[in-house]
């Protein structure tokens, strides 16, 4: 337990932030019109001040209640994340096979129980499976092997 | 009324060859993904989302309604044998089916389920199939004006109702709403919060947003703490199944009482499958006669709210295609997967595609059929997929994600985009934001600006118009009304006053 939910008291902050960020952007960079004849502007910046208030809703109640800091799975987020991000950064030059086993190699580090020798296997199943299903049979537009250079 | 015309209609649409093997591929997808841990029902239809886009749209709907109401048989599968719920809405259904399961009734459990779901199922269909020309017919004579009200209605329902704090839930609506403007302006062709990325002036990819926020940030949730059951599968014999005269009874009010709650609740915006299953629990309790069995195996507690979620499966279906406004974050993505294909669900949708409205109306009977014809017959590979553990399936799931979204628009800037909502998803959950009103707003906020626009153009600027309309009006009453609601509810609560519930 802590004095204060710091969890809460950290959303409702950030969002009031974006709220008022994405109102003051809407108001200085576009136009915003009549209510009969409304700009581009208008409806985001009233949405970014209505976010900054329900912010701070979050936030106020928070200052005087007390609350459990979440532990964050660092370890499992980094893996997962990195393992979409090598993903998205190979399949373009490199092909989508490069791809998915960079992606289940770093991907699988989130927890271990493989070892390296089945996470190749494996990888290499899915990107036969890929091949077939995505490439051969929906005829997708998606390199299987690809060399930028 | 020819109603009879349309179901013939319906019917030759739903049985053509290649709908039929699409229905029934989405219902076996469906239970399939419904029984592995850690992938909710909504994960389940953005995965596969992207797959059905290579599909004519009528197909494509079919098969995605199919995966919907798929995952909610393969969850309850899950919920009896391994007291784990494969989907939120049957976590209920781990209450007493498990028990009847360690009494080495899992059998009976499984087939009474299957039977109350489809009895709940089909009447919910029967209802939609006689309620939305009505709904139609009214809502051909609504405005911008009208459309926009109830827009905020749906947004509003959907986060006060739905559990959790309401003002996290009303912050998210906004939050949506505001990514939602992402993009090009329709009326002024300006790009707005793009920061010179040519990638976002089409706005935010829906497929991105939905995988990041319900795929990646559910498998990171998950890696550590899904652990694989074991299940003892050789009471699972077909003899097994067969109920005795009392279940078959007991069963009989329940399923009629859930399907009227679940019909109900799947209407309305905001509430849905699991509120269902949840009320009609406590409805069958309170109404029993020996309410002390419940918990340790009463079959009441597992018909009632499985044919209360399967009858909320279809109806929801009610709004999303008659006024296309959408009550959950699934219909959202439904309503994405048409709209991609350049079909707008509204009251049009009945008249001007009457083979796909139709069509897909008569298919969530057939899909419902095949699911009890499956189901008997595969509940052992059912029980096999139960334990397989995480580790393999996780890398697979983030595979799906990864093709699926690429895929769309070819686009590896959408992966990146995957990579930055899962861990907004993730750090959402850590935090209690509820990510599904955050889709909802997403997918309503271009819709709500033009109508909005459009209604303040033809009133000249004059906003009591959303008022003064009788409708209009009533509705925005209605709608504030139940905004105050959810914040006194809101405000008690954090006082410490938490309400008890049956």
């Amino acid at each position: 337990m802590q004095k204060r939910d710091y969890a809460d008291c950290a959303a409702g902050g950030v969002l009031t932030a974006l709220g008022l960020g994405a109102a003051i952007y809407a108001f200085g960079h576009y136009d915003m019109g009549t209510f009969s004849n409304m700009g581009s502007g208008l409806f985001p910046a009233v949405l970014g001040a209505l976010l900054a208030l329900l912010g701070l809703g979050i936030l106020v109640p928070a200052l005087g209640r007390q609350g459990t800091m979440p532990a964050i799975e660092w370890r499992s987020a980094s893996a997962v994340l990195a393992g979409t991000l090598a993903f998205a950064l190979l399949v373009d030059s490199f092909g989508m096979v490069p791809a998915i086993f960079a992606m289940a190699g770093v991907t699988s580090l989130a927890d271990r129980k493989l070892k390296p020798l089945v996470v190749i296997i494996f990888a290499a199943l899915m990107a036969l499976f890929c091949v077939i299903v995505f490439r051969i049979g929906l005829g997708m537009p998606i390199p299987v092997f690809a060399w930028p250079f | 009324m020819d109603l009879f015309a349309n179901i013939a209609l319906g019917l030759e649409t739903a049985l053509s060859p290649s709908n039929l093997l699409f229905c029934f591929l989405g219902v076996f997808l469906g239970t399939f993904v419904g029984v592995l841990p850690g992938i909710g029902a909504l994960a389940a239809v953005s995965m596969l989302f992207p797959l059905t886009l290579h599909l004519d749209l009528t197909t494509a709907l079919i098969m995605l309604a199919g995966i919907w109401y798929g995952t909610a048989y393969g969850g309850s599968i899950a919920s009896i044998l391994l007291n784990v719920p494969g989907t939120p809405s049957s976590a209920v259904v781990c209450l007493d089916g498990y028990p009847m399961a360690r009494q080495g009734r899992a059998g009976v459990a499984l087939l009474m389920t299957t039977a109350s779901s489809f009895v709940g199922g089909s009447i919910g269909i029967i209802l939609m199939m006689l309620f939305s020309p009505v709904i139609v017919a009214y809502a051909l004579e609504f405005g911008s004006a009208e459309y926009f009200s109830l827009m905020v209605l749906g947004l509003i329902a959907a986060s006060t109702i739905s559990e959790g704090s309401a003002v996290k839930s009303l912050a998210m609506v906004v939050l949506g709403l505001l990514l939602g403007t992402v993009g090009m302006d329709i009326y002024t062709g300006e790009d707005r919060f793009t920061f010179g990325l040519l990638q976002l002036s089409d706005g935010i990819s829906l497929v991105a947003l939905a995988m990041g926020l319900f795929g990646i940030a559910e498998v990171i949730a998950s890696v550590r703490t899904v652990e694989t059951g074991t299940v003892n599968s050789k009471d699972l014999t077909l003899r097994s199944m067969i109920p005795t005269l009392d279940d078959v009874k007991r069963s009989v009010m329940p399923t009629l009482r859930g399907t009227g709650l679940g019909s109900f609740f799947g209407i309305l915006p905001g509430t849905g499958p699991t509120i269902a299953s949840f009320m009609s629990y406590a409805v069958e309790k309170r109404v029993a006669k020996q309410p002390e069995r419940f918990g340790k195996g009463a079959i009441e507690g597992v018909v009632g709210p499985e044919a209360a979620n399967n009858a909320a499966d279809q109806t929801a279906f009610i709004p999303t295609m008659t006024l296309g406004i959408p009550g959950s974050a699934t219909m959202a993505i439904m309503m994405g997967a048409m709209m991609m294909q350049g079909v707008a669900p509204g009251p049009g949708l009945m008249s001007e595609h009457p083979s796909l409205f139709w069509g897909l109306v008569m298919s969530f009977w057939i899909g419902n059929l095949l699911l009890v014809i499956l189901n008997a017959p595969l509940v052992g590979l059912w029980v096999r997929l139960l334990t397989v553990p995480y580790y393999y399936l996780y890398p697979a799931i983030v595979m799906f994600v990864c093709i699926g979204v690429y895929s769309v628009h070819n686009s590896a800037f959408d992966v990146m985009l995957v990579v930055a909502f899962g861990a907004l998803g993730y750090l959402m959950r850590l935090v209690a934001l509820p990510a599904a009103p955050m889709l909802l707003g997403i997918v309503l906020g271009p819709m709500m600006e033009e109508n909005f626009r459009r209604a303040t153009m033809l009133s000249h600027g004059d906003l009591a118009t959303f008022f003064t309309r009788p409708i209009s009006g009533s509705v925005l009453a209605f709608a504030v009304l139940l905004l105050a609601w959810g914040l006194w509810v809101g405000i008690r609560n954090s006082r410490g006053h938490v309400p008890t519930s049956g």
